[in-house]
């Protein structure tokens, strides 16, 4: 029972943000042009800050930002799913010369954090966006590095984790299952769609939520490759909204649409999630 | 013709060998048993010949093909794994029909196939289930139809039967020998299991440690062990091997084991003087000591330490001069706990062994 209580209490102090910005995403502008700070219980209910035309988030470009949004999310988290299930089905399954080696490489990346990586990144987008931009034979393709799609995306097609997590996924089918295959006639290609996919599903699932909510958080990347406010994802786009002080409830409104499309992720994929979290060390 | 050659064939894990100098010819359409402990090579042995492991030296034979390069696919063979390995995510159906979606059928032939196969294996009611709805029997029945819808020349087969209970396993072996005689296809079966090797096995292969101990029929393999490892390895309960040495008996030749002399006949006495050995172990199965004859020329006396009942028969354990042999008897003699009592030993039963070579003496 204490413990009962003692989450209850967890859960409380970890909902209370979210619950202050409901609460605020409903509050008139006048309620935090007050000398008292805003009440903590919607005193007047003002759906206007979501849908109203001219006033309400709606009016935004956030439709805009979410489908920039959900475009970025989409091609990281597909293209996630192809490099790491690649790479992962050579560490679990081929013999090549380095392959420890390579894979710690691998594992090492994982300990870089992304503001290390940030500036190299960004200096390469710049270079890639120059000389697309000066090839004239290139030019028809509008492939924008700096302000494109191909910016947003580029850094996170790849990741160490998606790999890592994949491999030790697939390390636990049986060995016997691909011997089986290759007696079959199969070869590594039609092995891994027909046995290793299939038979991967769950960490496959597991990879996409994951790498799916980590590319829709982003912060720092996007706000540093778009300057255009088109090309703007959800997050810079409700930041720029928050810097409108006079419009500070609207954007909370923002901040809520920008969240929910991932707790119905969240909600709907859970299990997934717990599963990939303790792959592995819990056996069924 | 599909017999199966192993040319000289080692294998090397790092600085182990997990197969040395296995040199052994499989015959057309033969039922081929490797034999031997957990880690013998047995398995490394018919992975060699599936061509899913490559042999560090040596070649095999398939047909009148070197097949040595030979990728696993086109070596027109099937294997049946220990584990089964089906495809989990997959019915029965598809089980049976995968390895034929790479060969070029056409549907039709594809559906005819794998219903003749599930026919013959009695599983065409299964074809719609998941192998996780399936019991021990039903899945290793499907693996073999998995093996037999591509009528390869040749079958592998890992420890098939181990997996099953022991009802199940009687069972699936009489159908496993009914398909071998069906299908008129070359077997090489992998097994730890003594009685799967006698009782199914045209011929035994006995391995240990990586090399070839013993090729024979089952019985030649039973009745002149080539060596200690076979004698000790095949028969159940094992057996008795004594510590002996060479002695004149009433001026002929003998060995003494366990304080008991055993005239040996001519030829092994022959065999005997020939090789010089004289430290030896003398072997004799458990059914060959005998309780019923009055006089023996040659018996241990003892007391009783064990008898273990198997309703048929029985084995009895006697505790003799430093030693103690297990006796095969008829389940109706009567023997108590710590009596004492003689088992003779015929001298035509006897087999030597040199205890330095451990190599077998004698014809």
């Amino acid at each position: 029972m204490p413990s009962y209580a003692l989450l209850v209490v967890c859960s409380a102090i970890l909902m209370f943000p979210l619950y202050v910005t409901v609460v605020f995403s409903l509050h008139p502008l006048t309620e935090f042009l007050k000398e008292d700070a805003p009440s903590l219980w919607p005193s007047f209910w003002q759906w206007d800050n979501y849908f109203a035309s001219g006033e309400g988030v709606s009016d935004t470009p956030v439709g805009r930002y979410l489908f920039n949004s959900f475009v970025v999310s989409a091609v990281i988290t597909l293209a996630q799913l192809i490099t790491a299930t690649l790479s992962a089905y050579a560490f679990a399954f081929l013999k090549f010369p380095g392959r420890n080696v390579l894979f710690i490489v691998f594992l090492a990346t994982m300990m870089v954090p992304l503001e290390v990586s940030i500036i190299p990144n960004f200096q390469t987008m710049q270079w890639l966006d120059a000389h697309f931009t000066e090839q004239a034979w290139l030019s028809w393709t509008q492939i924008r590095w700096i302000d494109g799609y191909p910016g947003l995306v580029a850094p996170f097609l790849a990741t160490g984790f998606g790999t890592f997590l994949l491999r030790q996924y697939f390390m636990t089918i049986p060995r016997e299952l691909l011997d089986a295959a290759e007696m079959d006639g199969y070869g590594h290609l039609r092995t891994l769609l027909y046995v290793v996919v299939p038979l991967g599903r769950g960490a496959l699932a597991t990879l996409a939520i994951f790498a799916f909510l980590q590319a829709w958080n982003q912060y720092l990347w996007p706000l540093l490759v778009t300057n255009d406010p088109n090309m703007r994802t959800v997050q810079i786009g409700i930041a720029a909204e928050a810097a409108n002080i006079s419009r500070i409830n609207v954007a909370f409104a923002g901040t809520i649409m920008a969240f929910l499309p991932m707790l119905l992720l969240v909600v709907a994929f859970q299990r997934y999630l717990v599963r990939g979290l303790f792959g592995g060390s819990v056996k069924g | 013709m599909a017999r199966v050659f192993f040319e000289g064939i080692n294998k090397r894990f790092g600085d182990a060998y997990a197969v040395r100098d296995l040199t052994l010819e499989v015959q057309d359409e033969e039922f081929f048993v490797l034999l031997g402990p957990s880690g013998c090579g047995k398995t490394t042995a018919l992975r060699i010949a599936a061509g899913l492991e490559e042999p560090s030296e040596g070649d095999i034979h398939i047909g009148d093909r070197l097949v040595t390069e030979v990728p696993a696919k086109d070596r027109d063979l099937a294997m049946v794994f220990q584990s089964y390995a089906l495809y989990p995510h997959m019915s029965v159906y598809n089980n049976i029909a995968f390895g034929l979606r790479m060969r070029k059928h056409s549907k039709g032939e594809i559906d005819r196939l794998v219903r003749d196969a599930a026919a013959t294996l009695g599983i065409d009611e299964l074809l719609k289930r998941k192998p996780g709805q399936l019991s021990g029997g039903q899945r290793q029945r499907v693996a073999l139809g998995r093996a037999i819808v591509r009528r390869p020349q040749v079958f592998l087969m890992d420890e098939p039967l181990s997996n099953l209970d022991s009802k199940m396993r009687v069972q699936m072996r009489a159908e496993l020998i009914r398909l071998h005689r069906e299908l008129g296809a070359t077997f090489i079966y992998v097994t730890h299991d003594q009685v799967e090797a006698m009782t199914m096995g045209a011929r035994v292969a006995v391995l240990n440690e990586g090399r070839l101990q013993q090729a024979g029929s089952p019985q030649e393999v039973y009745d002149r062990p080539e060596n200690l490892f076979v004698a000790e390895f095949i028969g159940s309960p094992a057996m008795n091997l004594l510590d002996a040495e060479p002695v004149q008996v009433d001026g002929k030749a003998g060995v003494r084991a366990a304080g008991v002399d055993v005239t040996l006949p001519d030829a092994l006495a022959k065999q005997l003087e020939a090789s010089g050995a004289s430290a030896l172990v003398m072997g004799v199965r458990p059914e060959h000591l005998d309780l019923s004859v009055k006089e023996p020329a040659a018996a241990f006396k003892g007391k009783v330490d064990l008898v273990e009942s198997l309703g048929s028969e029985q084995h009895v354990t006697v505790a003799i001069e430093g030693a103690s042999v297990i006796a095969r008897l008829a389940a109706s003699e009567k023997i108590e706990h710590g009596t004492t009592f003689q088992l003779a030993v015929a001298p035509h039963h006897v087999q030597l062994f040199n205890a330095s070579t451990k190599e077998r003496i004698g014809p």
